[in-house]
């Protein structure tokens, strides 16, 4: 019987987990993606301080989300989008538009991938 | 290399807890599920040990679900025997009434030698002499010999023996037992006065065992206490 209970509380606690960490690294993705888009959007429009401003935000964000993060998640993909990330303002900085925007893609395309790769679909599972 | 060290100790301690969990058993004991749980739990707690770059929870979170899932089947094995049929299988007599059963042998791709084998592993040196031979579900043989080849035991040829009941170690190492001796029935006044009565005292004691008739062996420490 105690070890009916120890299953219980195994069973609650990995699925507790499991389904918070999703929802975590969804929260995660979408306010980093919302960031994100902000700085592209401001660099289209000409607009380098608030995309400067933003892509500093990106980085700050993403450096408290790490610590969560890499609880449970592969630790090289993390390190992808912290590269990524790191060059934003110094792109911004240094004036080199073209550049700047294919990186934010790059990381929509990392952040995409990341909540993705959280949900329960039949891609992942196969 | 330190993160290598704690995770090493931290799954550790999870594999010996996990395995404690699921019961104990030999390993020559395991059932079918058992040994693959067993082998997959070790092979999940290897990869983030000696991969830093997987978050621990990659290997702590598959190992609860096996030990959830082997719990849980296994109390499903004790509550319905069509599910412990489809898991374990059922016992197969491979020998019976002295006749090999050749099809349930190849059924379980069982050759001769290997019969020969394992009879052997039960001090059986010849076919001849079994009555029923039983292949159980974890793989080890059950053997039957012939009643005429059985060795005489007290009981048929009517020596009576003396009940001894059940002997145990009530002191390992000059440290009383509390458990062994309610196992037999003593308590720690009796040890005292048993030492007493030798001239010993407690850290003098290497061993000593006892059972429910009172008898006891003691074996003294090398180079006193």
């Amino acid at each position: 019987m105690k070890r009916m209970w120890a299953v219980l509380v195994l069973l609650a606690l990995t699925l507790t987990i499991s389904v918070l960490g999703a929802r975590h690294t969804r929260a995660v993705t979408l306010q980093m993606e919302r960031t994100v888009q902000e700085a592209k959007t401001a660099q289209e429009r000409g607009d380098e301080d608030t995309a400067l401003a933003f892509s500093r935000k990106a980085v700050s964000d993403w450096r408290d989300a790490h610590r969560v993060l890499c609880l449970y998640m592969l630790h090289d993909r993390l390190e992808d989008i912290d590269q990524t990330l790191a060059v934003l303002p110094e792109l911004c900085q240094d004036e080199q538009r073209e550049e700047f925007l294919s990186e934010c893609d790059r990381s929509l395309a990392q952040f995409w991938y990341l909540n993705e790769s959280e949900l329960l679909t039949l891609d992942n599972l196969f | 290399m330190t993160i290598s060290f704690v995770r090493t100790l931290l799954l550790y301690i999870v594999v010996v807890a996990a395995v404690r969990l699921m019961g104990k058993r030999q390993i020559s004991e395991l059932q079918t599920s058992e040994l693959v749980v067993t082998l997959l739990i070790s092979n999940l707690a290897s990869v983030p040990m000696e991969d830093t770059a997987k978050p621990l929870l990659s290997g702590l979170i598959p190992i609860a679900v096996l030990v959830i899932s082997e719990i849980t089947a296994s109390g499903a094995m004790l509550k319905i025997p069509a599910f412990r049929r489809v898991i374990c299988g059922r016992p197969v007599v491979v020998i019976s009434h002295g006749k090999l059963q050749q099809t349930e042998m190849k059924s379980l791709r069982m050759t001769t030698d290997d019969l020969c084998e394992q009879l052997r592993q039960k001090d059986v040196f010849s076919v001849e002499d079994v009555d029923f031979a039983i292949v159980e579900t974890n793989g080890k043989l059950s053997v039957i010999k012939k009643p005429d080849k059985e060795q005489p035991t007290a009981g048929p040829l009517g020596v009576a023996q003396p009940q001894k009941g059940l002997e145990v170690v009530v002191i390992s190492d000059g440290v009383v037992s509390d458990f062994a001796l309610s196992l037999c029935c003593q308590d720690r006044k009796w040890v005292s006065d048993v030492l007493d009565s030798k001239g010993l005292i407690l850290p003098e004691v290497f061993l000593m065992t006892a059972d429910e008739k009172g008898d006891y062996f003691i074996v003294r420490k090398e180079g006193g206490a």
